[in-house]
This record gives C-alpha cells, sequence and structure tokens, in this order.
C-alpha cells in the first residue's frame, strides 16, 4: 500500500527537483551567456542532462494512456541519453587530440614555450626541493644508520683485536711452552752429550786398563764407582728428566689449562659477540623493516609527486591554452597599436593642419576684427549719418507737413475756386472732356478705377 | 505486448547509452578544472543512478519475458522489490544528483568570476 501511494509521490518530486535543476541551470545560462559557460567545457552535457524533464514529466501526466506514456519516457530517456553520448564521445575525441598535442608540444623546445621555464621554476622547482629535503632526510637517516653500524663495527673490530691480542698471547704462551721444550731438549741432548763424554770416558779407560793392570782393580772399583756414579747420574738424569717432564708436563698442562680456559673465555665471549652481533643483525632487518613504510611512503609520495606532476601539465597546457589566447591578444594589441599610431600620426597631421587653419582663422580673425573695427566705425559714421538722415527725416516730414497743410490749405483754396467755378456753369459735363470734378473727387475716383482695374 | 517489447528495447540501448556516457564522463572528468570536480562528480553518481534504474528495468521487463527463467532462480520476488526501490529511492536521488551537480558548478563559476 505505501509503495502504490510513495511511487507517484516520488515521480513528482523527481519532477519537481529536476524542474528546480532545469531552471537553475537554464538561468545561469541566461546570465552567463555560451562564453561564460566555457570554462566548463561540458556544459552541454549539463543542458542535456536538464532536459531530462521531460520524460519524465511525459510519464506523469495522465491525458495519454499508460502505454503511450511509457513508450514516450523511454523514447525521449533513449534520445535525450543518445545525444548526451554523442555530445560527450566528441569531447573525448577533441580533449584527447588537444591533450596529445600538448604532450608532444611538451617534449619540444622551449621555445615554444616560453613560460616552461617559469613554470619549472615556480611550481616542479619547490616540488623537486620537496624530493630533495626528503632524499636529504633519507640520506642523513642512512648516515645514522651507517655511523651506528660503523661503530659496532669498531667495537667488534676492538673485540676482535681483543680476541687477537688474547690469541697473541696464546701463541707466545705456545711459543714458551715450545722454548720451554726445546731447553729440556737441548738439556736432555747436553745429558746425552755427557753419557757420550762418559762412555768415551769409560772406553779411555778401558782402553787404559788395558795399559794399567795394576790398577785394574782400583779401577774396577773405580769403574764400579763410576758405574755407580753413572747409574746414579742416569738415575739423577732420569730423575731430571722425570722432573724436567714432570715440570714441563705440568707447566704444559696448566699452559694448556690457561689457554683452554682463556679459549673458553674467548669462546664465551666470541659467543657473546656473535649473539650480540645476531642482535645486531636482528636490529639492522628490524630497522631495515621500519624503512621500509618509510619507502613505501616515499614511492607513495612520488606517485603523488607524478599525480601532481599531471596535474601540473594539466594546468601547463591550460597555461599555455591561455597563453596562445594572449599571443592572440598581443597580436591584436600590436595591431590596434598599429592602428593607434597611424591614427595618432593622422591626428598630429590634423592637429598641425587645425594649428594651421587656427592660424589662418586668427589671421582671419584679425581681419575679420579690423574690419569689424572698420565696420563699428562705419557703423558709427552710419549713426551718425542716419542721425543726421533722421533729423532731415524729420525735418522733411515737418516740412511735408507743412506742405500737406499748404496742400491741404491749397486744396480748400482749389475746392472754393471750383465752387466759385461752379457756380457760373451748373453743367458740369463737357463733350470732349467728359465730367468736370474737382481735383480730390478725381483723385479718389482715380484710386476707385485702379483698385478695380487690378481686380 | 508490443509495447513492452518496444520498451524493453529502448530501455537496453538506454542502458548501454548510459553506460557509455558514463564512462565518457569519467574520462572528460580529467580535463575538467578542478573547481568542476565536485559537479562532475556528482552528475557521475547521477548517471550511476540512472544506470541502476534502467538495469532494474530491463530485468522487470525481461522477468515479463522469460517469467519461468525467473521463477525457477527465485529471482521474481526480488525484482518486485528492486523496482520499488528504484522507483521510491533511485529516482528522486538521480534528481538530488543533478540538481547538486547544477548547485556545484553555479559556485564553481561564481568563485571563477
Amino acid at each position: 500500500m505505501i509503495p502504490e501511494v510513495l511511487i507517484p509521490v516520488q515521480r513528482y518530486v523527481t519532477v519537481l527537483l529536476l524542474f528546480v535543476a532545469a531552471f537553475m541551470w537554464l538561468l545561469l545560462r541566461k546570465n552567463r551567456g555560451e562564453e561564460g559557460l566555457d570554462s566548463l567545457r561540458i556544459n552541454r552535457v549539463y543542458t542535456i542532462m536538464v532536459l531530462a524533464i521531460l520524460p519524465f514529466i511525459v510519464g506523469n501526466l495522465t491525458f495519454f494512456s499508460e502505454d503511450i506514456a511509457r513508450v514516450g519516457n523511454s523514447f525521449l530517456l533513449a534520445l535525450i541519453f543518445l545525444i548526451m553520448f554523442i555530445v560527450l564521445f566528441k569531447f573525448d575525441k577533441k580533449n584527447s587530440a588537444e591533450r596529445v598535442k600538448d604532450l608532444k608540444d611538451m617534449m619540444k623546445g622551449a621555445q615554444k614555450h616560453p613560460i616552461k621555464y617559469e613554470f619549472a621554476k615556480k611550481i616542479v622547482l619547490p616540488e623537486i626541493k620537496k624530493l630533495k629535503e626528503t632524499e636529504v632526510k633519507i640520506a642523513k637517516e642512512k648516515k645514522k644508520f651507517s655511523s651506528e653500524k660503523l661503530k659496532e663495527m669498531k667495537v667488534l673490530k676492538a673485540k676482535e683485536k681483543a680476541i687477537d691480542e688474547k690469541l697473541k698471547i696464546n701463541n707466545e704462551l705456545s711459543d714458551f711452552i715450545k722454548k720451554n721444550q726445546k731447553n729440556s731438549e737441548e738439556k736432555s741432548r747436553s745429558v746425552n752429550v755427557e753419557l757420550s763424554k762418559i762412555i768415551d770416558s769409560k772406553k779411555d779407560l778401558e782402553k787404559k786398563g788395558n795399559n794399567i793392570t795394576k790398577r785394574e782393580k782400583y779401577l774396577e772399583l773405580k769403574i764400579s764407582e763410576v758405574k755407580k756414579r753413572k747409574k746414579d747420574l742416569e738415575i739423577s738424569v732420569r730423575s731430571q728428566k722425570s722432573d724436567i717432564s714432570k715440570k714441563t708436563k705440568e707447566v704444559l698442562s696448566e699452559v694448556r689449562d690457561n689457554a683452554i680456559k682463556e679459549i673458553e673465555d674467548r669462546e664465551r665471549k666470541l659467543d657473546i659477540a656473535k649473539t650480540e652481533l645476531g642482535s645486531l643483525k636482528r636490529d639492522v632487518t628490524r630497522r631495515e623493516k621500519n624503512f621500509n613504510p618509510r619507502i613505501k611512503l616515499m614511492e607513495k609520495r612520488e606517485k603523488e609527486v607524478e599525480a601532481r606532476f599531471s596535474k601540473l601539465r594539466i594546468k601547463e597546457s591550460e597555461i599555455n591554452e591561455s597563453m596562445d589566447n594572449l599571443q592572440i591578444l598581443k597580436k591584436q594589441f600590436a595591431k590596434d597599436e598599429r592602428v593607434l599610431k597611424k591614427n595618432q600620426v593622422e591626428f598630429v597631421e590634423d592637429s598641425s593642419e587645425i594649428i594651421r587653419r587656427e592660424k589662418k582663422t586668427e589671421r582671419v580673425k584679425d581681419s575679420y576684427l579690423k574690419s569689424k573695427a572698420e565696420l563699428v566705425n562705419r557703423e558709427s559714421e552710419l549713426n551718425t549719418f542716419e542721425a543726421r538722415l533722421s533729423r532731415r527725416k524729420r525735418d522733411i516730414d515737418a516740412l511735408e507737413r507743412r506742405i500737406a497743410r499748404k496742400n491741404k490749405e491749397v486744396s480748400i483754396l482749389q475746392v472754393r475756386l471750383n465752387k466759385q467755378l461752379e457756380e457760373p456753369t451748373k453743367d458740369r459735363s463737357d463733350k470732349d472732356f467728359g465730367e468736370i470734378v474737382s481735383e480730390k473727387v478725381y483723385s479718389a475716383k482715380k484710386k476707385v478705377r485702379s483698385k478695380n482695374g487690378r481686380k | 505486448m508490443a509495447v513492452s517489447n518496444t520498451v524493453f528495447m529502448l530501455d537496453v540501448l538506454t542502458l548501454a547509452l548510459v553506460v557509455l556516457s558514463l564512462i565518457l564522463l569519467v574520462r572528460n572528468r580529467e580535463y575538467e578544472r578542478s573547481a568542476f570536480e565536485n559537479s562532475v562528480n556528482a552528475l557521475i553518481f547521477g548517471l550511476l543512478m540512472m544506470a541502476i534504474i534502467k538495469g532494474i528495468d530491463v530485468l522487470s521487463l525481461s522477468k515479463e519475458a522469460a517469467p519461468n527463467f525467473f521463477a525457477s532462480t527465485g529471482l521474481e520476488a526480488y525484482v518486485g522489490g528492486m523496482v520499488t526501490v528504484a522507483q521510491v529511492a533511485l529516482l528522486p536521488l538521480f534528481a538530488v544528483c543533478v540538481l547538486v551537480a547544477v548547485i556545484f558548478a553555479k559556485d564553481a563559476f561564481e568563485n571563477l568570476s
């Protein structure tokens, strides 16, 4: 029951949300214009996307049958996404071509990229510095580790030296023992020599015995004594030998015991040193293990740096684009400058002409002023003349008035004369001249006739 | 029947186009400025929602075409639920994504200017 209610509600919510999105986008588009949206390359995709409101509106409309609404919804959606796919495909093609071009440009020499050094200086160099710092840190740690290792090696060497010294002492002792053995051997040899001498003397005695028979007994006694002595000597020699051998054995045993003890001690020390070495090795392996995450961190950082580099390349391409635009603007600016210079030259020419004209106008003005002054003078003269004329006019007017008065008087006199003339001749008409009238009447009639004649 | 077949074909076409558009939009995102990254991401998410919705629609229509297969595999019950979820949750989510993408784009334009 809940989905049955919720589904249409959610459809309406979708339409509402899409309507808000479409309204916002189209308002933005209207405010900024096509060129204002150029910073977002796929702005057309947004425009197409907000058109997705249409299929949902068609799907929600109730005056279509359900089948038509479904087909219309699906068809419009397919159409919108087809347009979007085409637009995106074109964008992708264009952008990838631009990227390849930029990458090719990056491979070319620096002369086509004047900001390459600046880019390298401002963006790449700090990254390289950071990398170098990390390298220095690692090198320091390595040095520290190697110095520790060297110290340990020195300690080990000192221990080895001590062992060597002890071995030397052992060797010396063994030499001493050997020497003692040699001495004992020499002594035995001397004893043997003495024995040989004794034997020789015995032989001499035997020889003398042959010669000296008298003293045979004595000699025999002596011989027995000598034999006894010999026996004693032999015994003593034997005892001495046994003593010497005992002593040598004792010394040897002592030396051996000492040597064995020392060797055992050294072996123990060696074992200790070996265990220390093993612990040191373990420590070294542990430290190497500790270094592994750092190395991984380094690799990670390297990857990050590569990623940054790629971003920087993108930025560089953007900068290149802007540089191209800048160059175009520069060209345009140079063109404008040329036009400006031309205009300046024209302006200078015009200004010189204007100055010339101004001079001319000043000259004209001067002449005008002169003529104006002359005119003013003339005007004043004319004014005086006019005043004179007005005076004359007034005089003339007065004279005219006087003449008019006199005319009046003359006309009155004429009328009087006419009256005087009419009185004798009642018939005022003549066959040749027509009606005879006064001058005043005649002039009035003439005026009326002239008016009628004009009409 | 003809209507459902037409709708099914159109939905399959729409699904393919949405998926392709999604891939191309992801590829084109690299060429956009970082200021528009959030906006494009929201749009991509919206397209993903649309792809899921269309996939569910295709599944539900194919259920009508081959009911035996769905009945045998036990997917029949799930498809109904999925359609409900798509209509109730995913469709408004798609609209919300489009709206958010537009708002982010507007903010990015304002920041750039």
